[in-house]
């Protein structure tokens, strides 16, 4: 997650050319890829049983968010820097939300002695 | 008529108002008065007594006049109508429209009707005094007996036909109380009915005959109905109308003085006690018919009244007949009667039927003396069978005979009485009699030279007369031999005779001595025909009455002779054939002749059974009665049933209407929301899987979704815009 993190920064820091040149990359790239993680993310969430696995997906989906308001940031508003400060809070938010959400698993585990997702239907209507 | 001197309509008042004081103080304190045992009985005795005083200074005052006493009517009305129907009186103006006031009238008639119904009730009340001792509700007795003088009074004095119906019919609810004294036995309770029944029958063509008089004459005064008589206002409705409204007016009579066909209470009233019988249906209630048809007469005459002629009227011919055939009816039946009241009680019939007679054939002289001597007589006679009953204790002839010895006063007085009745001559039924007989002979004659009526039936009342007056001296001596004669049929009885108190054999000698005398006032020796003179001053003094009556009277005079001599054989007849039956030393003594089988038998059980009178009358009412039933029932059933339960049906279908309507519409309604909604609510359930990642799954598409549309509107505006 760190690695991915700080890769995000590393992009980030790149300065965008002025000029807009076919080789170069813009803005609709980095949505792209912004949206193939989120869509990935959602992939995750829905299809797989594991609830570690789930919060894995979580994961990326918080990163893509994260990546699309820096691209943002780098492309609307150069010189300022709210894009990566909204990634920084995204940051945080993901750490508390993350250690929440494992909290909730484990008591998931102490009641159903499983971490299986689909075991947890109580709710079914 | 006299309105400025009615000091006499004053003193009648006093009369009336006296007995009707001891009634109230006989009824609130009478069993606290001392002495206590006597219960108060000496209060109404008083009262009368006072009457009888006033009564008797009016008749010394009757006696003085020449003519009798100038008729004089009063008011005390205080100067306000008792009902008035119509408009107020202009200032001294006639009042239009009706008035109706209580007035009160005194005449020649009225003074004896007063003396008589005092006299008699006085007597009756000191009888009682003895009589009714040891009685249940002894006091009671008495304050009926003031309460029927001062209705019997108010009768005699009333100055129009309303009072004259309300004392009547007063009279009439007196006697049910009377009859009925002995209530707590059924044949006492049932012949109080009867007689109230049967009279009110009669009462009812009474007020018929009212309603028209009210409607053609506009009013209720007699002088008034007979001015409207004499003036022709009855003309206008037809020859027979006044004729027929006499007829409705006499059946109140028929009922109230017991004629045929309305006379069968008369015999069954005596289950009241003796002295009741002898004032009431002996002396002077039934003699109320006969007032009435008297002081009626000049209506039930007719117009040629006020010519002088008073034999031309269909009215009165109904009269006479029906008076004539009850005179006969009832002395067969008279008979073979048992029971000493009985034999009595069909004689007072007969004699009633006789009064009618007289008064039929234009005589009212004869009627109301037959009735001032019957009165006499008759009272007499109850009280003297009175006073055998509370010797041997028995109604019945099988417990008497043989009681002269122990009985003496008795014998004696009863003895005067039944030679009274049956017209030995110089007493004063045969005045009286032949006075009614010799009237009916000139009134035959009269009919045959005038040809008014077919001359059978003008002969047909003298006959029926005539031959009821041997049927009188024989069974009146039936019973007197068979009473106080020959040898006891029953010696318990017989031991135990006696001789009754003083308070009992007082009134008896009384009357006796009033039964030989009273014959004086009409007496054709003392050559005052009193009687003819003095009674009815208005009634039978029309003004230029002169050539029929005249020569009626003359007819009378002739066959005077005639109607002496068939008079006196006849009673020698009944005298005579009765005692060789009952006598001693009679050749038929105690010989049965009355074997069933024979025709004289069988007459004799048809008579037992009183002609099948009383049984026809029991079937007539008892099918009038089923039928009002059986209509009544249907009708209720049927109509008014139906009725109410048609509305009940409709209601009941409107209402299951309202009831569907409520339960599909209203309540579907309602059901149909939460059906709906419990529908709608397990369609939506079914997206709560449960399934977290469903949910996921679920609104990533919805938001994807959102995105698409709202992408495609801006998309299209943008497009469409540009």
């Amino acid at each position: 997650m760190t690695a991915l993190q700080s890769l995000v920064t590393v992009l980030a820091q790149a300065q965008p050319a002025t000029t807009a040149d076919s080789g170069s990359v813009g803005l609709t790239h980095y949505l792209v890829v912004s949206a193939i993680v989120f869509s990935l993310g959602i992939m995750i969430i829905i299809t797989r049983r594991n609830a570690i696995a789930l919060l894995m997906g979580l994961e990326l989906l918080l990163n893509s968010a994260a990546l699309n308001f820096v691209a943002f940031g780098k492309f609307m508003t150069p010189g300022k820097v709210d894009g990566q400060i909204v990634a920084l809070f995204l940051i945080v938010i993901a750490a508390a939300e993350a250690s929440l959400a494992l909290a909730l698993t484990l008591n998931i585990f102490n009641r159903l002695n499983t971490i299986d997702v689909d075991e947890a239907r109580s709710l079914k209507g | 008529m006299n309105t400025e001197h009615t000091d006499l309509c004053k003193w009648a008042l006093v009369i009336l108002v006296l007995p009707l004081i001891g009634f109230v103080i006989q009824v609130f304190f009478g069993k606290r008065i001392p002495p206590r045992e006597r219960q108060g009985d000496w209060i109404p005795t008083a009262f009368i007594l006072g009457s009888l005083a006033i009564a008797t200074y009016m008749v010394v005052r009757l006696l003085g006049a020449p003519e009798g006493v100038e008729a004089q009517r009063w008011y005390p009305t205080l100067g306000q109508s008792w009902l008035s129907i119509g408009p107020a009186p202009a200032p001294g103006g006639v009042a239009p429209g009706i008035r109706l006031d209580f007035g009160i009238l005194v005449d020649n008639l009225t003074i004896v009707m007063l003396f008589v119904v005092t006299l008699v009730s006085f007597l009756v009340h000191l009888y009682s005094w003895g009589y009714m001792h040891g009685e249940v509700r002894y006091n009671c007795f008495f304050a009926y007996l003031g309460l029927f003088t001062f209705s019997m009074l108010g009768l005699c004095i009333a100055s129009n036909l309303l009072f004259l119906f309300i004392f009547w019919e007063l009279v009439g609810l007196c006697s049910y109380f009377l009859i009925g004294f002995y209530f707590e036995k059924k044949s006492a309770q049932y012949a109080a009915i009867k007689a109230f029944m049967t009279t009110r029958l009669g009462d009812l063509g009474f007020f018929v005959a009212i309603l028209a008089i009210l409607s053609v004459a506009g009013s209720l005064e007699f002088d008034q109905i007979f001015a409207s008589v004499r003036d022709g206002k009855w003309v206008a409705y037809g020859p027979w109308f006044l004729a027929a409204v006499g007829i409705c007016l006499f059946l109140g009579p028929v009922g109230k003085s017991a004629q045929f066909p309305l006379h069968v209470w008369l015999p069954d009233a005596m289950e009241g006690p003796t002295p009741v019988s002898a004032l009431i249906h002996a002396a002077t209630m039934v003699a109320a018919g006969v007032y009435l048809v008297g002081r009626m007469f000049p209506f039930m005459a007719g117009q040629p009244y006020f010519q002088g002629d008073f034999f031309q009227s269909p009215a009165l011919l109904v009269v006479a007949l029906t008076g004539g055939f009850t005179a006969f009816f009832a002395a067969t039946i008279a008979f073979a009667q048992t029971d000493i009241k009985k034999v009595l009680a069909y004689s007072t019939v007969s004699q009633l039927g006789y009064m009618m007679l007289g008064l039929g054939v234009g005589s009212v002289a004869a009627g109301l003396f037959h009735l001032t001597t019957h009165a006499f007589f008759k009272a007499l006679l109850f009280l003297g069978s009175g006073s055998v009953i509370h010797a041997v204790h028995s109604n019945e002839l099988s417990s008497m005979g043989g009681l002269r010895r122990k009985l003496p006063i008795t014998w004696a007085t009863f003895g005067i009485g039944t030679l009274a009745i049956a017209g030995l001559p110089f007493l004063s039924g045969f005045y009286s009699k032949e006075a009614i007989l010799g009237n009916a002979l000139a009134f035959a004659k009269h009919n045959a030279e005038a040809h008014t009526f077919p001359e059978i039936l003008g002969y047909l009342p003298f006959a029926f007369g005539i031959t009821t007056a041997g049927m009188t001296a024989f069974y009146m001596f039936r019973l007197y031999f068979a009473t106080f004669h020959g040898e006891p049929r029953d010696e318990h009885a017989f031991e135990h005779a006696h001789e009754s108190p003083w308070t009992m054999t007082v009134p008896l000698c009384v009357l006796a001595v009033l039964s030989v005398v009273a014959g004086g006032i009409g007496a054709p020796f003392f050559d005052s025909h009193w009687f003819e003179h003095r009674v009815s001053s208005e009634v039978l003094a029309p003004p230029g009455a002169a050539g029929v009556l005249e020569h009626v009277a003359e007819l009378a005079h002739e066959g005077h002779t005639v109607v002496l001599g068939l008079s006196v054989g006849m009673f020698i007849v009944g005298v005579g054939l009765s005692s060789l039956f009952f006598l001693p030393f009679g050749p038929f003594y105690r010989k049965n002749v009355l074997v069933p089988g024979t025709p004289l038998g069988g007459l004799h059980t048809c008579l037992k059974n009183l002609w099948y009178i009383d049984r026809a009358w029991t079937f007539i009412a008892l099918h009038t009665i089923h039928l009002c039933h059986v209509v009544c029932g249907v009708f209720d059933k049927r109509v008014i049933d139906g009725f109410v339960n048609f509305w009940g049906t409709l209601c009941r279908y409107l209402l299951s209407v309202a009831g569907t309507v409520d339960y599909w519409g209203v309540d579907g309604a309602v059901r149909g929301l939460g059906d709906l909604s419990l529908r709608a609510g397990g369609r939506v359930r079914r997206l709560q899987t449960g399934y977290l990642q469903e949910y996921v799954y679920a609104s990533v598409f919805l938001f994807a979704a959102i995105f698409l549309v709202s992408g495609l509107i801006v998309y299209i505006r943008v497009f469409f815009k540009g």
